[in-house]
């Protein structure tokens, strides 16, 4: 009796959650999916994804592979700054690196946009400070606000996440294996690749794949760096909603995105499984 | 490098790189910083001047004069972003709880249930929750 009275009160402890995500998360995600699939008519077709090809078939491609190349710049830099901080011999010098890094980590992504738009263009301060420096000419300044822009963007705001993560996971690791290959002469470098990273790779792919999927939600960065063509799905998206009132093409967006974080979750999830608990 | 050395003996060229790098470094993070602290003092500033050429408060005297709704929608800002965090602190107590301590059946389903969520931003669903996704998407 006892037992059945503990149970019930667990579920009503948990009901208002469950009931904010059904509404809140369940109810739109399923709408958004079966109308992705809805023509004009009201009919099931595939209108709606053959139009979203032909229209932004580029902007999917391309905003593969900027997640791509950031998130790869990502990993290289958080294990860097990572490494450098669990490595670092000059005390003073971790301490500023370790200071340093943590900014961007509590600006929004709509700030980020709104600094880089105004350091990275032709005459921003960026090209400025080069051209003071005497590095390049004024006449060789080039504005950085397409691609590049979106990248620098999302590496900026996003790195201090990962190494936050990975240099938690870093300080943690045995220190015993690292004096060990230092005792037998292996370089700093070499033990940062060889021994270290080997060990914190299941923290930096939940980093990674956090901030893949956050990159890829992002609506702001684009649209304030680079709405031309090609430009991001999320700007496309907006862009049937607000200008066409087209939610079917939009939804089909939504559901190619959908697809591309579910691949990744996918990873993520098995991670989880592999480590014998849920994912963290 | 494979001598370990005291940090006090670590070489001139090896410290200069590494301030060198860190001088880089903090170029990135605080220049775009720097650069939007400028502007929002900046009074006139054109091509070629490298610094602003006059400063003072005209922007700011523009957001927060009596006809613009700056301080209107910064106040919405907080008002909402505080309510979020009560509301979801409200919502999600009960149910770590529960998580955590409860005799709770199908657990591991409810936790998959909320471990989903996190992994697709409210942004995507587009129809309806557009209004709820959160303002630094």
């Amino acid at each position: 009796m006892q037992l059945t009275k503990d149970r019930l009160q667990a579920l009503l402890l948990i009901l208002p959650a469950i009931a904010m995500i059904a509404c809140l998360f369940l109810y739109p995600l399923g709408f958004s999916l079966i109308s992705a699939f809805e023509g004009e008519a009201g009919d099931w077709t595939l209108e709606n994804f053959t139009k979203a090809y032909e229209l932004y078939s580029r902007d999917i491609l391309f905003t593969v592979l900027i997640i791509a190349l950031a998130t790869a710049l990502i990993a290289v830099l958080s294990i860097a700054i990572g490494g450098y901080i669990t490595l670092g011999e000059h005390p003073t010098l971790v301490a500023i690196l370790r200071w340093l890094y943590r900014w961007p980590l509590f600006i929004p992504f709509v700030v980020a946009g709104q600094l880089m738009r105004t350091f990275l263009a032709k005459n921003g301060m960026m090209n400025n400070t080069f051209v003071s420096l005497g590095w390049l000419e004024p006449l060789q300044t080039t504005s950085l606000l397409d691609w590049r822009g979106i990248v620098i963007t999302f590496v900026w705001k996003q790195t201090p996440f990962v190494t936050l993560l990975v240099a938690g996971a870093m300080a943690s690791l045995d220190r015993a294996t690292i004096e060990s290959a230092r005792n037998l002469g292996a370089g700093r470098l070499r033990i940062l690749l060889e021994i270290i990273t080997p060990q914190i790779v299941p923290t930096l792919l939940v980093g990674l794949i956090l901030s893949y999927v956050v990159m890829l939600s992002v609506l702001s960065v684009p649209l304030m760096i680079n709405a031309q063509t090609p430009t991001m799905m999320t700007v496309d998206m907006a862009w049937r909603i607000n200008a066409y009132g087209d939610y079917g093409v939009a939804n089909a967006l939504g559901f190619i995105s959908y697809g591309l974080t579910c691949a990744i979750a996918w990873i993520y999830l098995r991670q989880g499984i592999q480590q014998g608990g849920a994912p963290r | 490098m494979s001598l370990r050395l005291h940090p006090l003996f670590m070489s001139w060229s090896q410290r200069l790189l590494t301030a060198l790098l860190l001088g880089v470094l903090a170029f990135a993070i605080f220049g775009p910083i720097a650069n939007m602290l400028l502007w929002a003092v900046t009074e006139v500033w054109y091509f070629p001047h490298k610094l602003p050429l006059e400063y003072g408060f005209s922007f700011w005297e523009r957001v927060f004069r009596p006809q613009g709704n700056a301080m209107e929608s910064l106040l919405n800002s907080i008002l909402i972003a505080l309510l979020t965090v009560l509301a979801s602190l409200a919502v999600s107590i009960p149910a770590g709880y529960a998580l955590g301590k409860g005799r709770l059946p199908w657990r591991s389903l409810f936790l998959l249930l909320f471990c989903c969520r996190r992994r697709f931003q409210p942004w995507r669903c587009t129809p309806i929750s557009r209004g709820f996704s959160t303002a630094s998407d």
